[in-house]
Order: C-alpha cells, then structure tokens, then sequence
C-alpha cells in the first residue's frame, strides 16, 4: 500500500460490517424471506422447447384446482410503445423486456416464461402448471453464434434488420448491432510488424452463480399502489421496467429492496415482479414467486459465449504496432450483449498505434443474456492476454516486462480515440514484477505459470443520499443502494472521514423508492465512488451547518468559524470548541436539525486495472488443473474498506477461475441445457482454490474527493487468460477454447480432437 | 473549432476523414455543422431529435448524460463511441 | 386436502410442534411455517449448503430431509447460535475477517464450520477446505472464510483452556 491512505482517520480502517450481526444470525431478510398475511404462492410455466410459435394457451383447467386463485399470461400485459431502457451496464428494451418475462406470440430459448400460476401453496401452483395445456409449432433452433450470424440461419424475429452507424441492413438477420473502430491504419501498422500472430478463441455462456434465486413478492391494492418486495441490484430500475412493462404510473410503484444474496449483474433485469404484480392484481392478495435453480439457470440472464478471432503484430524491440480483432457475442434471445465494452476493453492495458476492431452483438436460442461483472470483458481478455502473451514468447521478452514496454497510460488513446485520464496499469505491472510470488521459482514438471491484465471502465451514473444528526452525535445516512458487498460501510466510512466521527458512529439504511432521492444500480462498480460522493457532499452540507450554529451559539460571525477532525473551533477565540457530539447535543435546543442531502451525477471515474499471476499444475493423465497459487494485484484507488476490497479482488478471481476452467452452458441439439443444477454446473468450491494473495496499489483517482476506483468488477478479467497462459507453459498446448476442463486438456495434449 | 473523431462506420460519409473541425456551443450545433461538412451524417445519429440510445459522446474526455444539451467549448475534443448500457457512459481504451 | 402429520420435535433448545404434508422438506417447514428464515434455499437438491442445520448434531441439507422424518429429534438453526444473546466465536470471526459479502451462504457456511469444530477442533487448512467443499459461496473466493474458522479454532482453544479441558 501506498502511503496516501495513511493520512485518513477512519477511511483505510476495517470496521465490523454495519449489517453483519443480522447477517451473521439469519436475522436478515432476503427476497425470499418475505412473509405477508394471506400470501400466496406464485411458480412459473415454462417452454421446453428452444424455439417455437406459440399457438395456444389453455388455463382453465389450472384455474379449476382447488388452491389456484390466478393464472397471468403475456396476454395480460397492456400494448406498450417501445423504448429503452436503461439498466447501467446493459439495456434493454421495454417491449422485450415484456416478451422475455412472459413470451408474446414465439418462445426463444428453452426456460422461456410462458405463463404463471399463484395458488395457496408451493405445491397447489407447481400441480396447476401441469394443467396448463399450450400448443407449440416447433422452429429449428440455433444454438452457436457463428450459425446465427449465417444469411440462412432461422431467424428469431423476422422484422430484425443489423444496426449500425453504417444504416440498418437490407436483409433480415440474426446479427442486431454491428460496432467498429478503426484508429490509426492497421494496413500499415501489420507491414511495420516484424512479428504477426493470428488465432480464433471461443467461450462458452456462463451464469453468475449467485446463490440466492431470484424472488419477488407484489402486492397490487384496490387503489391501484403496487408495492413490490425483491432482493435486485437496483429498486429504481425495478420501478421503471415494471411501471414501463405494466404502463402503470411511477408514483404508484413503490419497491421494497430485501438484502440480495448475490447479483454480479444478474439481478438488474426484472423477470418476476410484473408476473407477481398481475397475479396479485387478479386474486387480490400480495403473491410471492421464488425461482428454483433449474429456472435460474434457464430462465435468467447468463453471460454471452463467444467466436473470437484476433490478429496482433509487434516490431522485434518489442513494440506492438498493430491490431485487428473480429468478436461476435452471444445475445440470447434479444438484443443487447455487452459486446460494446468487450471491444473498447481488451486492448485497453496497451498504447497500440493502428487497431481496427468489428464487434457483433447476435441473437440466437439462448437465454437474454444480462450483465456479469465486467460485463463483456473478460471473454475478450481471454484473447487479446493470450496474444499479447504469445508476442511476448516469441520475442523473448518477459510477459510483464512486455505489458509495462507497451502499456498505457495517461493521455493515451484508445480505439475511438478518446484519451484516458490518470490511470495505474503501469504501477500494477511492477508490483506483480516485485512481488514475492513472481519472484518465487516455479519447478517441477506439468507445472507453469501465467499472467495477464486486465481492465474495467467503471461507471458514475447518478446517486442520492439524506445524513441526519442525532442528538447523541450519531447519524443517520439515507441511501438507497442495495448492500451485496459491504457498501452500507464504505458509504458510511466515507461520511464518517468527512465529519471527523467514527464509522460505528454512522447508521447507515438502504431503503425503498418513496423515501430517497433517485439511485441508479448498484452495479458499474460504483457504489463506493459515486454514493459515497453523495455521501461526501451530504456531510459538507452538514459542516456548513454545523459552522453557522456554532457560530450562533458563541455570538461570532460564521466566518471566525472552522470544522477541523471532528470539531467546531474559532479563529478569534482559541477556547471556542465543540466537538460533534457536545454540538448536535444542544442541536434542537438551539435551532432545527442537521441535515444534508445531496444527489449526484459525478463525473471524473477512474478506470481500474488488475494484474494477475497464476501459477498451475496439470495432470497429465486426468487433464485436471490445480491452481497452485495465485496473486492479484489491482488499482484501487483508495482502499476505503481495505477487507472488503480485498473480498471483491478474491471473488472476482474465483469466479474466473471457475469460468476458465469448468463452467460452461452444455447444450444437446434441441437446445436443451443439461447440466442446469449445481452438480454439473461446476463452480469453485473451498476444495479448489488456494488461498488469494491480494497486492493493493493505490494511484488514487483524481477525481474523486477521496481518490474512489471502483474495484468490484476488475477483478473477473484477467483470469480466463492468467490460467490459459499457464496451462500453456505447464502443458505447451495454447487452449483457445473455453472451458479448459479436464476433457479438452486431454484431448489437446493426446491429439484426440 | 471542436474537433470531432468521425466513428469508421460514418467515414465515407466525410470523404474518408477520419476527424472533421466544425463549430458549436452545444453538441446539437455541432452534429448540425457535422452534417453540413458530411451530408446524411445527422440521420445516423440521431433518431427522433434525440441522440440514438445505442450511441455516447464524450467532450473532452467525459461522457456526457446530457446528449445534443451539452455544452462543447472552443477547442473540444468529441468523440463518438457505442453506449455501455443505454446511455451510460462508455469507456474508451 | 393434502392428509397432514403432527410433528414435534426440539429446535434450538425449545418443544416445537407443527403440521406439515409429507411432501414438504425440512427446509420449507422451517421456513414458511415456522419463520424461521435463517436457513436458506439455494438449490433445492443438496448441492450448495444454504439449508444446513444440525440434526440430532449431524450437519444435514434440510431441503433433502423431510419435515415428518424430524418426529422426535432435535434441530439446530442458526438462529439458535448465540446464546442469550452473546454471539458465538464463530459469528465473531465472521464478523471481524469480513468473511461474508452478501451474506446469503453465511449461515450455513457457520453451521457447518460448527459441525467441523466440534468433532475436530485442531483441524488444518485443508481439512478445513474438505470439510466445507458442500457450502458454496459465490462472493468471497473462500479466502476470509477460511481464516475466519482458523480464527475462531484460536478463540474457542483458549476458551477452552480456560475453562479447563474439553467442553
């Protein structure tokens, strides 16, 4: 760590978690563990087919089971006019937002919703969804990307044309949006190139893996108020899509944020709160719909596999001059992959003079795929770290040596030629270079170790919060972000360091849409930077007070007056003080409360970078991976909660070694996901991962009042290429597909593809 | 005079340039004497006089949530890049 | 009507009776007819941990023991963790190593470090790994949590010692 953080009293400190007691208990209630009197139950119908016209829908029958009180289908949803929405690192739009929570006249994917049931109990609506009697018409599917994008593919929507800045295509396509980037001239960067290399990756889909299922509960009264009771990353996205979707007024739609069991980007989108709305609309009793897990992975948002095909070329001195890559991501059912930040992410580590890129962003019979922690990075890092690792070998050059020749920096461009503003690839490059890991021989045979960096863009997008002064010197702080990681406490740390009190002295509260100013997702990484800017601002509006009653109480003009760690004192009278807590004492005695609120739109994010090194073992009879150790470095800007940076620098890193090695979407040819439980869907358990060894290094963001990056996203991008380069050095097989499990080693190191 | 970076994709429509100089105060302005310099360029930003959700831009190093509003300074920088979300900013590198 | 059994049992220390259809889990009797939401549904099938609680002091997946099959024997929950109000070192360690982000694995992942501590209170690193392989946990890569029980194997040792010998 730097020395920076030093100069904080409470910021760079490891307070208990505000919320960690009830945590710790069971006492905290998630989405889930709503209970209101007279509730029912709703469960989902479900398509088994990947991709079909829907001809008919009979319900009488599950509305004739004792027990069943409503049964909605798409059908129940008013005609709304289409526009998009947006949901921070994805969007959508509303008219297939309302088609991918219950499907119009096709169903996409196998898990598409199809209609839903609310009944007495669990059990009663699972009965009634046998009951449910739908005709399909089959269609054939299309299940890999490359397919899709073929002029004589099936296509999903007949009315879809290609977007892009060039005019929509003539013919009808799978491909929704074309992106591309040319900067400089990559003709001529390639003949300057005295090394080119050239490869084709693929990546699979793969889910967030939260452990918590999604689960709403609505309740739509006679006055037509619908609140909404939900574990999401967002309540005020929550209330736009179901406002949009429903065409019910925003006022009227009130939602209740229950603690979150994990997101990643999964839990941004709504599937279940406008299904539960109308259930509850029609039965007149508030209805509570939880899915199992076999429907999150059907039914909710993955991220995109991938066809990638890069072409990098380096002079010998060691200077990348050069760089074309072709990515086409997977969107699902609808549009809207994240293949925008694959493409202005994964050259992002380097200052490289002529790039051309063309990114394509292309549905299929798949699930919509939704936001997941960096969301698009990471499948397009697996490459560009792989190329710039092979560079590296055939130059001779060290890996990281390489990366710090070539990196980027202050002032640099990327491909659409916007500069970036102080960044710390550079300093996280050295740190890995000094770092007692890199320093450690690796030896023995089947062994080898790998690196990679990686980068996030982060995001600002808007925040509100409310602080209140108590009259016991404690204070309440308002704020409406949904806490998966621990940002009740970074926010509260943050005006705590602004009002010179103690973070135990600040009693942070995540509540509902009607009581906070508007908040976008919690999600972007950018809780931490852009409500604790809120925060920030908040506890100044505060100081301002403070200042005048202080003033008011010793008969001085404000101006005599300053705050100063934690007190009130006067330039004229070296005996005027009052600390916090003697001022908000007297507080209502002398005039009205203190409060700040702020709601801000801040500009200034600083983009986050993470170096990564991964030692591996692979057997060679079993094909089996073992991460041997494992370091990850990361700019963080500064660590406002040291612990909990480094949680999100270790989760990020384990679920990319789970990606990289074993997770995947299997598909059979009737589109059907077979290993859709967490038996076969294989993450990483305690048994598979060493301990993660963190390297903090803060080059903090100007731009922000205590140097905030946001950390929780960077973390995800590396990996997928750190452990293929060290496969690679530990076997001699470069693995340009994804996952890289024991089979597909094998069948790349004993030529049995 | 701002400085635009005209996307790849809208090059033809400049005569192969790949940054025009036009004037402006407000990005509207700007996208006006854009079309002006490469005609046709306006319809492909922009939709329904509102800049396409798919699309940012980014003055001066910043992405803007304020679109065609935004205010452009004598010697700006402008560069035109796909939106991370529908309009949140999207970062370039 | 679906035909319902009478059930008693002890949970946490305390005489419970309920009804219950023989096709409803543990996990589910706990939950919606009890309120007793600590425990969690993470998948339903055994694989994940969420749903751990001690049956007569064996850690088992409720979601996959029936609520009728509890008749007579005794429950732990992790709300019956601390006691009288003073958390368990367990739930300290927690708290202080920042082992839990969302917090949705938490309870069960204490449940089952419990189980783990009681019978094998010098247990290793990997041990300790092995042991916890059925709890899955999504945000934290395992790191804190680890440390976390590797904390509370100190404090509960020289609790014990303390007091004088094995509890």
């Amino acid at each position: 760590m730097t020395t920076e953080a030093k100069r904080y009293k409470v910021i760079g400190t490891r307070p208990i978690r505000h919320d960690g007691v009830d945590k710790v208990t069971g006492r905290a209630q998630y989405g889930a563990d709503t209970r209101l009197t007279g509730m029912l139950y709703g469960r989902v119908k479900r398509s088994p087919h990947a991709h079909a016209r829907i001809l008919s829908i009979n319900v009488e029958k599950a509305l004739a089971l004792p027990g069943v009180k409503a049964v909605v289908t798409h059908a129940d949803f008013p005609q709304v006019a289409d526009r998009v929405q947006d949901l921070g690192e994805t969007a959508t739009s509303i008219r297939e937002t309302a088609r991918n929570v219950l499907a119009e006249d096709k169903v996409l994917y196998r898990g598409h919703a199809v209609a839903a049931v609310a009944a007495t109990n669990v059990h009663i609506a699972l009965e009634a969804l046998d009951l449910i009697e739908i005709e399909y018409e089959l269609l054939p599917p299309v299940l890999d990307v490359r397919d899709a994008m073929l002029p004589d593919a099936p296509l999903l929507d007949e009315t879809r044309k290609t977007r892009s800045l060039a005019g929509p295509s003539e013919q009808s396509s799978n491909i929704a949006q074309h992106l591309q980037f040319v900067y400089g001239d990559p003709d001529e960067g390639f003949k300057q190139a005295e090394v080119v290399i050239e490869r084709e990756f693929t990546t699979k889909m793969v889910h967030q893996g939260y452990i918590e299922p999604q689960a709403s509960t609505a309740q739509w009264n006679a006055d037509g108020q619908i609140t909404i009771w939900t574990s999401t990353q967002g309540t005020f996205a929550v209330r736009a899509q179901v406002s949009a979707v429903l065409a019910h007024p925003v006022s009227k739609v009130k939602v209740i944020p229950m603690e979150i069991g994990g997101g990643f980007g999964g839990k941004i989108p709504i599937y279940l709160d406008p299904v539960a709305a109308i259930l509850s609309q029609k039965s007149g009793k508030p209805v509570k719909i939880q899915l199992d897990r076999t429907e999150v992975f059907e039914g909710t948002g993955p991220t995109s596999g991938s066809y990638i095909k890069m072409r990098m070329g380096a002079t010998k001195d060691g200077k990348i001059v050069a760089a074309e890559s072709y990515l086409a991501y997977e969107a699902g059912a609808f549009p809207g992959s994240a293949i925008g930040a694959g493409c202005q992410t994964h050259l992002s580590p380097y200052d490289i003079p002529h790039v051309k890129i063309d990114g394509f962003d292309v549905v299929l019979n798949k699930p919509k795929t939704s936001a997941y922690r960096a969301p698009g990075a990471p499948a397009a890092a697996f490459a560009a770290e792989q190329m710039v690792d092979e560079l590296a070998e055939k130059l001779n050059i060290d890996p990281l040596q390489f990366r710090l020749m070539n990196t980027a920096k202050e002032g640099t461009r990327g491909p659409g030629g916007r500069p970036f503003p102080r960044i710390g690839h550079a300093e996280c490059v050295e740190a890995a270079l000094n770092s007692d890991h890199y320093k450690s021989p690796l030896e023995g045979p089947n062994k080898g170790r790998g690196v990679a960096s990686g980068f996030w863009f982060n995001g600002g997008m808007k925040s509100s919060v409310t602080a209140s002064v108590n009259p016991d010197g404690t204070v309440s702080l308002i704020e409406g972000n949904t806490d998966i990681g621990g940002t009740r406490t970074s926010l509260a740390m943050q005006l705590a360091e602004t009002l010179g009190i103690a973070a135990e002295d600040v009693k942070p509260q995540v509540v509902d849409t009607d009581s906070v100013g508007y908040n976008d997702v919690t999600g972007g990484s950018r809780i931490t930077f852009a409500s604790g800017w809120a925060a920030y601002e908040a506890g100044m509006i505060i100081r301002e007070k403070m200042i005048e009653r202080a003033a008011t109480i010793w008969e001085v003009p404000a101006e005599q007056v300053f705050f100063e760690d934690g007190m009130l004192k006067c330039t004229t009278d070296q005996a005027k003080t009052l600390t916090f807590k003697e001022l908000a004492a007297q507080m209502l005695r002398t005039g009205p409360s203190f409060t700040g609120s702020a709601s801000v739109a801040p500009v200034g994010v600083g983009g986050a970078y993470s170096t990564q090194i991964a030692d591996v073992e692979v057997d060679p009879e079993t094909g089996k991976t073992t991460i041997l150790r494992y370091t990850i470095v990361q700019d963080v800007g500064t660590a406002i909660h040291p612990s909990y940076v480094e949680g999100q620098m270790q989760g990020g890193v384990v679920q990319g070694i789970g990606w990289a090695l074993n997770e995947e979407y299997f598909y059979d040819e009737q589109g059907r996901m077979v290993n859709s439980s967490f038996l076969d869907y294989r993450m990483p358990t305690t048994l598979d991962v060493p301990m993660i060894e963190t390297i903090i290094v803060e080059v903090p963001n100007p731009g922000h009042p205590y140097g905030v990056r946001g950390v929780g996203e960077v973390p995800i991008v590396p990996p997928l290429a750190a452990i293929a380069n060290a496969i690679y050095r530990a076997t001699g097989v470069r693995q340009t597909q994804l996952p890289i499990s024991p089979r597909r080693i094998l069948e790349t190191t004993l030529g049995l593809e | 005079m701002a400085k635009v970076w005209v996307p790849s994709l809208l090059r033809t429509l400049c005569d192969g340039r790949s940054i025009v100089e036009v004037e402006g105060r407000t990005l509207r302005q700007v996208v006006e004497n854009l079309d002006a310099a490469c005609p046709g360029i306006r319809a492909r930003l922009i939709e329904d006089g509102e800049l396409r959700p798919e699309l940012a831009v980014a003055v001066d190093g910043e992405v803007t949530d304020l679109g065609l509003l935004q205010q452009v300074r004598e010697a700006s920088e402008i560069q035109i890049l796909p939106a991370i979300g529908g309009g949140m900013e999207a970062r370039d590198g | 009507m679906v035909q319902r059994s009478h059930v008693t049992t002890r949970i946490n220390g305390d005489e419970v009776d309920f009804l219950c259809e023989p096709r409803q889990s543990l996990l589910e009797v706990l939950r919606e007819t009890l309120g007793l939401t600590g425990s969690k549904e993470g998948c339903n099938n055994g694989n994940c941990g969420a749903c751990n609680v001690m049956l007569d002091g064996r850690i088992v997946n409720s979601c996959c023991v029936l609520g009728v099959e509890v008749d007579g024997h005794e429950i732990e929950t992790i709300e019956g963790l601390a006691t009288e109000g003073q958390l368990h070192p367990l739930q300290t360690a927690f708290l202080e190593e920042a082992a839990l982000q969302c917090g949705i694995c938490t309870p069960g992942f204490i449940l089952a470090s419990k189980a783990l501590l009681d019978r094998e209170p010098d247990a290793d690193e990997h041990r300790i790994r092995y042991w916890l392989a059925g709890n899955l946990c999504r945000c934290t890569g395992y790191d804190k949590i680890v440390k976390a029980v590797q904390k509370a194997q100190t404090t509960m040792a020289t609790s014990r010692s303390i007091s004088g010998g094995l509890k």
